[in-house]
């Protein structure tokens, strides 16, 4: 990134406040036997509810039917805590469609749910393919764009109307970078935010890894973003792949994403948690001390911000 | 609406290797029409850089990952072949899915249409024929529904399966039609007829 240039939004922040949940760990059904001991040390989990649902397509009826088998494992849990909804399946920068059906299956699910504040990514994955729509399954980058601006902000107000909770939008990781953008990363979110109401889910672990790859100063980025907007904080960790620092949701958050978070989080004033996300895959390598060792340094970092904020 | 092909050819660059080698090679040529300048520009650049070989690889190890979950038996039987079946598939079939189990059925389709020279060609097309059908019979069973699914197999499918375990060399032909059915104790298979 060439340079930052520090922006603040006059805007009130409209899309986030959000209950000051606490600590939070990304559900996973490989996570249940440490969620059933170690429970006492969340305040809430985040659900994929595409994972706990069956998308049969846009043709079928009924499209979505609930993934039983999954359901009946997460069900359970969702009564006695609070469930923050992470959706992966809107795709809500695709240009050539919106799925407004999506829309009104995340309305029900968090309804059902009873989810405080819900959220999605800011990119897409779907796109026009020449034998029919693809799905790439990975989240591709949105052009910085005063005509991606275009493409959000009703779309985002859709979204708002019909799911009467805060919505946010998590920051992305990108390999590929689109390049002659109108804005520097921080001075589009500020926008979008200000434009269209929605928060972030600012994902300190994608930014680490952006910065990293991408070679710029993260705490730049930080300084020019309008942290106000930050309705949730994600943490993660990583792995070295061919020259590339991925974001693979394995093991503890490096220890720069640590100081990232105690940058942030005296700024962050609108925050209702911080996520720590672990891929299923990396579940049995995690030593269950060192998982618990991340929820711990979360919930220091979480009683510091209250007692400041008191 | 050029972001509606701009998002589809960057798409495509992040996914399909000879799209991206022919952008670098001919340039703008390679585009398709309907993108302004600043569009080319980046898909021009897109083509260039590092990170879009390194979101294929993400790409493809997702897809590969659904594939390791669903068709078992054909990830043993094609062992060290696996990758460049599954490269092979992955350039014939655009990514259309989410779900492990669509992709695994297409896989499977893939297979049975075009099998690979080794190992055995079409004792691969009777692990497929097997593993698409308890694919299917598992998705309807998810959507609540029990089904059964006729399959006709090029060999005795109990033979291929030992074949697939190693517990016996590569039976001869032996066309057998084999219904599976849904039950409470699982996938039940009876033999329909011999042909």
């Amino acid at each position: 990134m060439p340079g930052i240039i520090t922006t603040s939004s006059p805007q009130p922040v409209a899309g986030t406040t959000l209950p000051p949940l606490g600590v939070g760990l990304t559900w996973q059904g490989g996570l249940m036997p440490f969620i059933a001991r170690e429970g006492h040390r969340l305040d809430y989990l985040e659900a994929v509810p595409d994972m706990l649902w069956l998308d049969r397509g846009p043709q079928r009826r009924p499209r979505y039917r609930d993934h039983r088998e999954a359901l009946a494992a997460f069900a359970p849990l969702a009564q006695r805590v609070p469930v923050v909804a992470h959706s992966i399946g809107l795709s809500i920068g695709s240009a050539h469609r919106f799925d407004r059906a999506h829309v009104e299956q995340m309305r029900a699910w968090t309804t059902r749910h009873a989810c405080p504040w819900h959220s999605d990514h800011l990119s897409f994955h779907l796109a026009q393919g020449q034998h029919g729509e693809m799905n790439a399954g990975f989240t591709l980058p949105l052009p910085w764009d005063e005509s991606t601006l275009d493409l959000l902000v009703p779309r985002i107000a859709m979204v708002r109307q019909h799911i009467p909770l805060p919505f946010l939008l998590e920051t992305n990781v990108y390999y590929m970078r689109m390049e002659q953008n109108d804005y520097h990363e921080p001075e589009f979110l500020n926008q979008l935010c200000a434009r269209s109401g929605c928060g972030l889910v600012l994902d300190l672990h994608n930014v680490y890894c952006n910065a990293r790859n991408h070679r710029f100063d993260p705490f730049a980025f930080m300084a020019a973003l309008d942290l106000r907007h930050v309705g949730e904080i994600h943490l993660a960790g990583g792995m070295e792949l061919d020259g590339f620092y991925l974001d693979a949701h394995r093991g503890t958050p490096p220890k720069e994403v640590w100081r990232l978070l105690d940058w942030v989080l005296p700024r962050a004033t609108n925050l209702g948690g911080i996520t720590f996300e672990l891929f299923k895959d990396w579940i049995d390598e995690l030593p269950e001390k060192n998982l618990i060792g991340v929820l711990e340094r979360m919930r220091d970092s979480w009683q510091r911000l209250r007692r400041n904020a008191a | 609406m050029s972001l509606v092909v701009f998002q589809s050819q960057a798409a495509l660059m992040a996914t399909d290797a000879d799209f991206q080698r022919s952008v670098r090679r001919h340039g703008e040529a390679a585009l398709a029409t309907g993108l302004d300048k600043r569009e080319r520009w980046r898909l021009l650049r897109l083509a260039n850089d590092p990170g879009t070989r390194m979101t294929r690889t993400m790409y493809r190890g997702f897809r590969l990952s659904k594939l390791h979950a669903t068709v078992p038996l054909l990830c043993r039987v094609l062992g060290p072949r696996l990758t460049s079946c599954a490269l092979h598939y992955f350039a014939a079939c655009s990514p259309f899915t989410f779900y492990f189990a669509d992709e695994g059925v297409a896989f499977c389709d893939h297979l049975i249409a075009t099998p690979p020279a080794r190992p055995c060609p079409r004792l691969l097309q009777d692990v497929a024929r097997y593993e698409r059908a308890v694919l299917l019979l598992g998705m309807r069973a998810a959507d609540g529904k029990r089904s059964a699914e006729t399959v006709h197999f090029a060999h005795d499918p109990a033979a291929v399966l030992a074949w697939v375990l190693g517990r016996q060399r590569a039976p001869p032909p032996c066309p057998t039609t084999m219904r599976a059915i849904w039950s409470d104790d699982g996938i039940v298979w009876a033999a329909v007829r011999s042909r």
